[in-house]
């Protein structure tokens, strides 16, 4: 599932949107019993936009912290998630909340199922309030 | 046409999040993604 939304946030997402003050942080988690190291080395290819950065979470720090943020069940790590954030938004002290986000998950988070055409609509209109506030 | 050509690297989190979190502070001004995947 995660592959296949990495190769939609690439080819629905950022290669629609060619704007150069976009960024983008992929960190690739160990959470299922066959992710190692050299399997994110390989996953890494499916978004390979020079605005993105790409990081392994070996201590799966990220899920946990996130969770709070996204509203989780406790216990439920945030993985296959695909979160948007607009300028000024910082992480200094904890993780911020996103400006909107999708998952791949089950039926609990409120938020909407990934829909990487929809997901792109979205970042276009932050993108917009972003030239319009003169950022 | 500039091509984005880009070197990929893959920085491991070992000590924590810290560079994840200052690169996505460094790009505050920006407009951002923040991807949590599985690699399988």
């Amino acid at each position: 599932m995660c592959r296949q939304g990495a190769s939609a946030i690439q080819s629905e997402v950022l290669e629609q949107i060619d704007d150069s003050s976009l960024r983008a942080y992929i960190a690739w988690v160990p959470i299922l019993p066959d992710d190692k190291h050299s399997e994110a080395v390989e996953s890494m290819t499916r978004i390979p936009d020079a605005r993105a950065a790409h990081f392994w979470d070996e201590q799966r720090a990220l899920p946990e912290l996130l969770n709070p943020v996204l509203s989780l069940p406790e216990g439920w790590p945030a993985w296959d998630v695909y979160l948007a954030y607009p300028p000024g938004a910082t992480w200094a002290q904890a993780p911020p909340a996103p400006a909107f986000w999708h998952h791949q998950l089950g039926d609990e988070p409120k938020a909407p199922k990934l829909d990487a055409p929809a997901f792109a609509e979205q970042l276009r209109s932050l993108l917009a309030d972003q030239s319009r506030d003169g950022r | 046409m500039s091509e984005r050509k880009h070197v990929r690297e893959l920085t491991v989190l070992t000590g924590g999040i810290a560079p994840l979190r200052d690169a996505f502070d460094a790009d505050a001004d920006k407009t951002r993604l923040l991807l949590l995947l599985s690699p399988t």
